[in-house]
């Protein structure tokens, strides 16, 4: 069974009542979780014109004046026909709620990242897929709303949205990797269908909140370089994709190895000698299976121009990038510590296997560890410990275990 | 529910057929629409098969986009002409 991130419809943003997702939500409040949101220019979103499509503190219209008005026409003739159409208070509630549609969709689709106090990127937690998870559900459920309660106004919005997306001229920058839609939707229809459902829904956010920054895109010089920004995102794409299957394959393993560990453990042998080698075994084998896992992500990362810009993907594919990461560190941390073996036989027995020896794979990978994962290096390491200590009792490993291993590096 | 290729292809045909859109415009659809997967397929069947008029004004759209690339004039006048449409639009709807 798969384990991706949990999609769980209990779970709401902590703003907004989940069962009243008409007109009467209260603003954004730029706060999520209860951490100030940030945009990505460090710009704290509560401090943000909001919502900027609104009148000025001093009544005036915020639009005319917008040097993005011409570019922005989806959106800015939606704000305008609801200011014209309705009476204030109504026109005002409207584009309240559209307005923190749109922001929730920029948050689930990775546009806004937390930072804290100082500007400091912060990292976002292996739980931050879970919670992208929810702003879309949410942003899913009352924009589905707001479409039903005013369907004359989203015929044509729904329309440039589709053909904005479609349209060659949204390529993606290769310095910022940003995906059109497209090819988003391309890279779930290739390789996520186990996530079928909420891919879909994850579409609609992507069209939503990214329809802004495909309006920039089209302005940016740099959008000439079609051909290099499509090589780049074909790699981006196996990237990715690739990502979220090793982790499921790495979560696969990692059940496999426990069960076949449990096993032995459980199991009767002849002597404490025996069962011990069985173990051993067991250790070695899989260790040999977590490195040529990593060396096969290693390999697809190699194309594209490095791991940490994978992040701007999104908190989701971010999130099972660090969790892959996290899982790797902690499985090749108990497999090496079990496996009784001098790095010269782990290198040899790699030979043998006809695998690639990753250069700093056996010492915690501090060179060549990501700058985005190492947030994570002092919990998976804590949980190495943890797992340590568990193994420990459990397995009553022999004493000279921790200090073999301190021997070899 | 998602629509698999073959109803989108046929749906796809009747909308062309119906809007009498010129090869040219065809072929352009198609190649847009080529890797554009099933959500964004079924998206564009629920949008454009029901208005013949927004079909046709979103296919001149999309060529002058094309044409435009990155031209910021050109995409200027496509987003006034996008704004102007818009407004008859909901004059219409609210007439």
């Amino acid at each position: 069974m798969l384990e991706g991130p949990s999609y769980n419809s209990e779970k709401r943003p902590a703003h907004g009542d989940p069962d009243d997702v008409g007109l009467t939500l209260p603003p954004f409040s730029g706060r999520f979780h209860g951490r100030p949101v940030y945009t990505s220019e460090g710009i704290p979103l509560s401090a943000r014109e909001a919502p900027r499509f609104a009148e000025r503190p001093d009544g005036t219209d915020a639009y005319p004046d917008d040097e993005k008005v011409p570019i922005e026409s989806g959106l800015d003739g939606l704000y305008a026909y609801i200011r014209d159409s309705f009476p204030q208070d109504e026109a005002k509630k409207m584009l309240l709620e559209l307005g923190e549609i749109v922001h929730t969709c920029e948050i689930a689709s990775g546009e806004v990242v937390g930072k804290d106090v100082s500007g400091t990127e912060q990292s976002v937690g292996e739980d931050l897929p879970v919670r992208a998870a929810d702003f879309v559900e949410a942003s899913q459920e009352r924009l589905r709303n707001f479409l039903e309660k005013h369907p004359k106004l989203t015929r044509y919005f729904k329309a440039l949205l589709l053909v904005v997306s479609l349209a060659p001229s949204v390529a993606a920058k290769p310095e910022t990797s940003f995906a059109s839609d497209r090819e988003m939707k391309r890279i779930y229809d290739d390789g996520m269908e186990e996530y079928g459902r909420r891919t879909a829904q994850f579409g609609v956010s992507r069209i939503l909140g990214g329809q802004e920054r495909f309006h920039d895109q089209v302005l940016d010089s740099e959008r000439r370089e079609w051909d290099l920004t499509e090589r780049g995102n074909q790699a981006r794409r196996d990237f990715i994709v690739n990502a979220y299957r090793f982790v499921d394959e790495l979560n696969a393993l990692e059940n496999e190895y426990r069960l076949e560990f449990d096993r032995v453990m459980t199991r009767p042998f002849q002597n404490e000698a025996a069962r011990s080698s069985a173990m051993t075994d067991i250790n070695r084998r899989y260790l040999i299976k977590v490195i040529e896992l990593e060396n096969r992500l290693k390999d697809l990362s190699s194309r594209v121009d490095s791991i940490t810009s994978l992040s701007v993907f999104g908190p989701l594919t971010g999130g099972r990038i660090r969790q892959f990461a996290a899982l790797k560190e902690k499985m090749m941390r108990l497999a090496l510590e079990r496996s009784g073996w001098t790095r010269a036989k782990l290198e040899d027995a790699l030979k043998k296997s006809g695998i690639e020896i990753p250069k700093n794979a056996l010492d915690e990978n501090e060179e060549s560890t990501p700058v985005e994962t190492r947030s994570y290096r002092n919990r998976s390491q804590k949980d190495g410990k943890a797992a340590e200590t568990r193994g420990a009792k459990k397995e009553a490993a022999p004493d000279s275990d921790a200090q073999f291993l301190n021997s070899l590096f | 529910m998602l629509i698999s290729d073959e109803e989108f292809q046929q749906k796809l045909e009747a909308m062309f057929e119906k809007a009498e859109l010129p090869e040219e415009d065809r072929k352009l659809w198609h190649d847009r629409l080529a890797d554009a997967g099933e959500y964004i397929h079924k998206m564009f069947i629920d949008v454009f098969s029901k208005d013949r008029d927004l079909f046709l004004f979103f296919t001149t759209n999309m060529r002058k986009r094309m044409v435009a690339g990155g031209d910021r004039v050109k995409l200027e006048e496509i987003a006034e002409e996008e704004r102007a449409y818009f407004s008859g639009l909901m004059k219409k709807d609210t007439e």
